[in-house]
């Protein structure tokens, strides 16, 4: 794309310029809203692409989010990706469709209810999708209970269907007891898993499983 | 061509998600710290800036601009608005001392490298300007000060500061279309 010139015009400029440093009052949007009008081939966003340049130019130190925050903003772009919607939480379930288009439109997408394998886990509900092609799945869990990370979190395993070996699906937490999105992605290479099942463990989670499953989902194959 | 992350997420691929956070959640999170002054007020906007980025993640051209660039211009306009809407907070934000700026240096050249080629096109522009115009700049566009706040604290006209806010922002703009017409000419 072959960047617009910019206007020769000085005001025009300096409103640019503002628009891109402190923004404009509704007086000055006016003017330049007015112009670009006559000109349309203007490019509005020139000084902004500068001024953002310019902003990683002087960025030199950079603070890591709050984990609360950045829980937040990962709960949110799952549901953004599936096309559920962002804002006030919800309990729509993801249709077949969604996870299919979750996964890069991954042909192969299998998907496993979870049902509870321990008491007081009966109210546990959402599922397992998966993908052999992708390498990669996605958990969607409703009421499974909030978690302490420093005490504990949940891990996932993945039962591989030859070995039935379970393979570490990684660590996450619950954060509310609320509906949670997880998209997994195992280190170990897993061929066509039989189930899925979670279990609790010490921060950081173990090489094996060490505790019961407290929920299961099974795939149908 | 390997796709960028945001059209990893147009196209749906979830693992992109974390990634995008990992990979500019500490800037935006920075970038919102300077510009409001309060934590809650700070977690909100980010939370904006990143719904924004979802939602337009399908827009994004590479052509154009490069993803950090793209993704700091959607955090700048999230926050400059945000601001705009509490103004009563534009000159209570955080502040730094102006003696403890430093004009661009090589330790921010090799972190404009890591980010981006835009980011060290940026540091080249930045670096002709002279150090007082880098100052006032980086006071504008990196710590957030409105125009205002940087005239009265450098006693300098509010007419000058808008001047080499521009100019500024110009010599940035000149060197990146500069070097994207290279890049085309070179293209096969």
């Amino acid at each position: 794309m072959t960047p617009a010139r910019l206007p020769d015009d000085d005001r025009i400029l300096q409103l640019l310029a503002d628009e891109a440093t402190e923004g404009l009052a509704p007086a000055d949007q006016a003017e330049l809203d007015d112009y670009q009008r006559r000109q349309p081939d203007l490019d509005r966003d020139a000084l902004q692409r500068a001024a953002a340049a310019a902003t990683l130019a002087f960025s030199r130190m950079r603070s890591p989010l709050p984990p609360t925050l950045e829980r937040r903003l990962t709960h949110e772009g799952y549901r953004a990706v599936l096309g559920l919607g962002t804002g006030a939480p919800d309990h729509r379930t993801p249709s077949a469709a969604q996870v299919s288009r979750l996964l890069a439109g991954a042909p192969d997408v299998v998907r496993a209810t979870w049902r509870a394998a321990q008491p007081g886990c009966e109210r546990v509900a959402g599922e397992a999708a998966w993908s052999d092609a992708r390498q990669a799945g996605l958990l969607v869990l409703r009421g499974l209970p909030a978690n302490d990370p420093h005490r504990r979190q949940y891990q996932l395993w993945i039962i591989d269907q030859r070995s039935g070996t379970p393979v570490d699906g990684g660590v996450f937490d619950i954060p509310s007891g609320d509906e949670v999105l997880i998209p997994f992605a195992p280190r170990v290479p897993v061929r066509t898993p039989r189930a899925f099942a979670i279990t609790l463990a010490p921060p950081g989670g173990v090489a094996a499983p060490g505790g019961p499953w407290l929920v299961v989902a099974t795939l149908n194959q | 061509m390997n796709q960028t992350l945001l059209q990893r997420i147009a196209a749906g691929d979830l693992a992109a998600v974390q990634e995008c956070i990992d990979r500019y959640g500490g800037l935006v999170w920075s970038l919102a710290r300077r510009f409001l002054a309060g934590q809650a007020d700070a977690e909100d906007a980010v939370q904006d800036v990143f719904i924004e980025l979802w939602k337009s993640a399908a827009r994004y051209d590479p052509d154009v601009a490069a993803e950090a660039t793209f993704v700091a211009m959607i955090a700048r306009r999230r926050l400059i608005d945000r601001r705009r809407r509490i103004s009563r907070q534009i000159e209570s934000g955080p502040t730094v001392p102006v003696e403890e700026i430093d004009v661009p240096g090589q330790a921010d050249q090799v972190q404009a490298v890591e980010t981006s080629d835009e980011a060290a096109l940026a540091a080249e522009a930045l670096g002709s300007l002279r150090p007082e115009q880098q100052r006032i700049l980086r006071l504008s566009v990196y710590d957030g000060w409105s125009h205002q706040k940087i005239a009265d604290h450098l006693q300098m006209p509010l007419g000058t500061v808008k001047t080499h806010v521009r100019r500024g922002l110009i010599r940035v703009r000149e060197l990146l279309a500069q070097r994207q017409a290279e890049q085309r000419e070179a293209a096969p």
